[in-house]
């Protein structure tokens, strides 16, 4: 995979703050603890009444497309599709689930978010994405899903996709599940398209290598560092190749200004 | 004259509540139901098990399904391995649940159930991709694989789709109050919910010439409802779009299609919006339509991928099958839902799939010129 996407946009929850593009990193605030404890009003300036009842998983996706769609209007929302790439799947809201099994008393509001793809369904829902889906799962699935994205995009299937990278488990619930530990809640977006956005700045983003299939469990957490990486480059302003070597891809995630675009 | 590359079935396997691909196939044809009267897991409801339990553990049921494929006759160099689930195997949650645990229940983590059957594959992948797109993983699947196979990231792709019962899938699903007391009817007037079932399935696609009578994946396309977390579209709208652009993607008009394969999950919101795509898309003109899950319950994200393979079994045979459950139509739209064999005129079958969050999905297969 080799295509040169132009970045539309961008956003990134995690342990640092908030971050968007154009925007200064927002630090949270003293009682906040991180992406987890994201309010409505710091990324979504309507009413959102049921904002307070998402899971984990879901509040991240709604999070950074929020702040992605906070600065865009116009057409192509209904072509727009969502790739998601799901560390931890729904796994935090699965052993919710099951306590609510255990009790007696299987929570509907719960099951019905016990699905990797949830996340999908709360940001096509509010932004009104229509076009393709992708929902992959595991260590390296924010690689995976950018390049599924630039493919759909590549192959003319979608004018642009919302690449959504989650992490929404926190500590308690890995350790009981698998053996990761020092894990942090972290959410990306990226909105990869075939043309750069007007009156934006063009930037070009790129996936180089090759995946390979692991032969053994990866730690799950790999690729948010990778991203968040690129995005602090973005941030400031600089381009930025970041070389990967993981056991499911290596090659290198890079961001550049795109200096024949004349705005 | 450069022969034509297109994406080929070359060798599948199932295993369903019917039983294998064969066996399945004919008993659908014979309008056998595997679903059984409950309760299970304390739900009264009717489910469609595996006929040996057994193939509830992945380790047992993937080790069979892929000793079911030649791998000594291909070339698996430059093949990726795809894993479709919307849950997979969920033993080791379910165990906290109350449910008797298995041995070694894998890891409710999808990646880590991908790892554990393609560590079972007599190569080694160059790539592995996990999928989970609630009920429509398979039909997504089978897009990804296209679209990787067509820009030749691989010559080859091996899917595999594994969902199972769990007290963890049907007391939600009851909790919805989606499942029916009695048994999926699809599209029948009188249908009160879906049937949950299991089932696993394996595929070997690779893009090359193919051979007379061969499957091939046409096209396949996706698109989203943007419209509500569980419940799909009033107006259809979602998987009209998914079906055009399969349709689009293979380069056919949908007069080209001899049938179609629904998602038909008996529910009342599900076929009433199905109903209403195929005919926005068909019109008066609607080829025959089936739904499987009346014989063999709904496989959750596996089993989109089974019943593309199993429709293709059907293409094969030139035969839709008739659709258990069903006696009188009960949408509004004047569409042709099978109650007896029905031949498949024109070599294209449509398949649909719909899952929670919206996502749509739709694969067209064709069988390739005798």
């Amino acid at each position: 995979m080799n295509s040169k996407l132009y970045l539309q946009s961008w956003a990134a929850l995690h342990a640092g703050g908030i971050d968007a593009a154009g925007k200064p990193r927002q630090p949270w605030e003293a009682n906040q603890r991180g992406p987890l404890d994201l309010r409505r009003d710091q990324v979504f300036d309507q009413m959102f009444p049921t904002f307070g009842k998402l899971r984990p998983a879901e509040k991240l996706a709604f999070g950074v497309s929020s702040l992605i769609y906070a600065s865009i209007t116009g057409a192509g929302r209904e072509q727009t599709g969502v790739s998601l790439g799901t560390i931890f799947g729904s796994l935090s809201t699965d052993l919710r689930y099951v306590e609510s099994v255990v009790s007696g008393t299987p929570r509907p509001a719960l099951f019905s978010a016990t699905l990797p793809s949830s996340p999908v369904a709360e940001a096509a829902i509010q932004f009104g994405l229509k076009g393709p889906n992708r929902v992959t799962c595991g260590p390296g699935a924010g690689y995976t899903a950018l390049d599924l994205a630039m493919r759909i995009v590549a192959d003319g299937k979608a004018p642009a996709m919302l690449v959504l990278i989650i992490n929404a488990l926190d500590d308690v619930d890995c350790t009981q599940v698998c053996t990761d530990s020092g894990t942090e809640p972290f959410a990306c977006g990226l909105l990869v398209g075939a043309a750069p956005l007007q009156k934006q700045a063009a930037w070009r983003i790129g996936l180089r290598g090759e995946f390979r299939a692991p032969d053994k469990v990866s730690s799950q957490a790999s690729s948010q560092s990778y991203f968040l990486n690129i995005l602090t480059a973005l941030q400031q302003g600089e381009n930025r190749a970041c070389p990967i070597a993981e056991p499911d891809f290596n090659g290198t995630l890079w961001v550049e200004k795109d200096l024949e675009w004349k705005n | 004259m450069q022969a034509i590359q297109e994406i080929v079935i070359r060798h599948c396997a199932v295993v369903t509540p019917l039983g294998g691909l064969g066996e399945s196939v004919n008993r659908l044809m014979d309008g056998t139901s595997g679903l059984q009267a409950g309760p299970f897991y304390g739900v009264a409801t009717a489910c469609a098990p595996f006929r040996e339990s057994g193939f509830r553990d992945l380790h047992t049921a993937a080790g069979d399904l892929i000793a079911r494929i030649p791998w000594q006759s291909i070339d698996t160099a430059d093949t990726i391995f795809i894993y479709c689930a919307a849950k997979g195997d969920l033993s080791r949650i379910d165990s906290e649940a109350g449910t008797e645990p298995a041995v070694s229940p894998p890891s409710p983590l999808l990646d880590r159930q991908a790892l554990q059957v393609c560590n079972l594959l007599p190569f080694r992948p160059i790539r592995t991709i996990t999928i989970s797109a609630a009920c429509a993983s398979g039909a997504i699947g089978i897009e990804t694989a296209t679209e990787l196979l067509r820009e030749g990231a691989c010559r080859n792709a091996v899917l595999f789709g594994f969902d199972v019962l769990s007290r963890f899938v049907v007391s939600g699903f009851q909790s919805l109050n989606a499942l029916s007391p009695t048994g999926a009817r699809p599209f029948d007037a009188a249908r009160n919910g879906l049937s949950l079932g299991e089932g696993a399935g394996i595929a070997l696609l690779t893009f090359r010439e193919p051979q007379p009578g061969e499957l091939i994946v046409a096209g396949a396309g996706s698109a989203n409802d943007a419209n509500h977390r569980t419940g799909p579209s009033r107006t259809g709208e979602g998987l009209l779009r998914a079906a055009v652009a399969a349709l689009d993607d293979a380069g056919l008009e949908a007069a080209a299609v001899g049938a179609i394969k629904c998602h038909g999950t008996a529910t009342p919101y599900n076929d009433a919006m199905e109903a209403k795509a195929i005919h926005t898309l068909f019109g008066e003109h609607c080829p025959p339509c089936v739904s499987f899950k009346g014989a063999i319950g709904h496989l959750s994200g596996a089993g989109s991928l089974i019943e593309i393979l199993l429709a293709g079994e059907c293409l094969r045979e030139r035969r839709l099958p008739p659709t258990v459950g069903f006696d009188q139509l009960g949408v509004d739209e004047k569409i042709g839902i099978t109650n007896r064999i029905q031949p498949i005129g024109q070599p294209v079958m449509l398949c649909l799939s719909a899952g929670f969050g919206g996502i749509n999905a739709a694969v067209a297969l064709r069988l390739a010129a005798p």
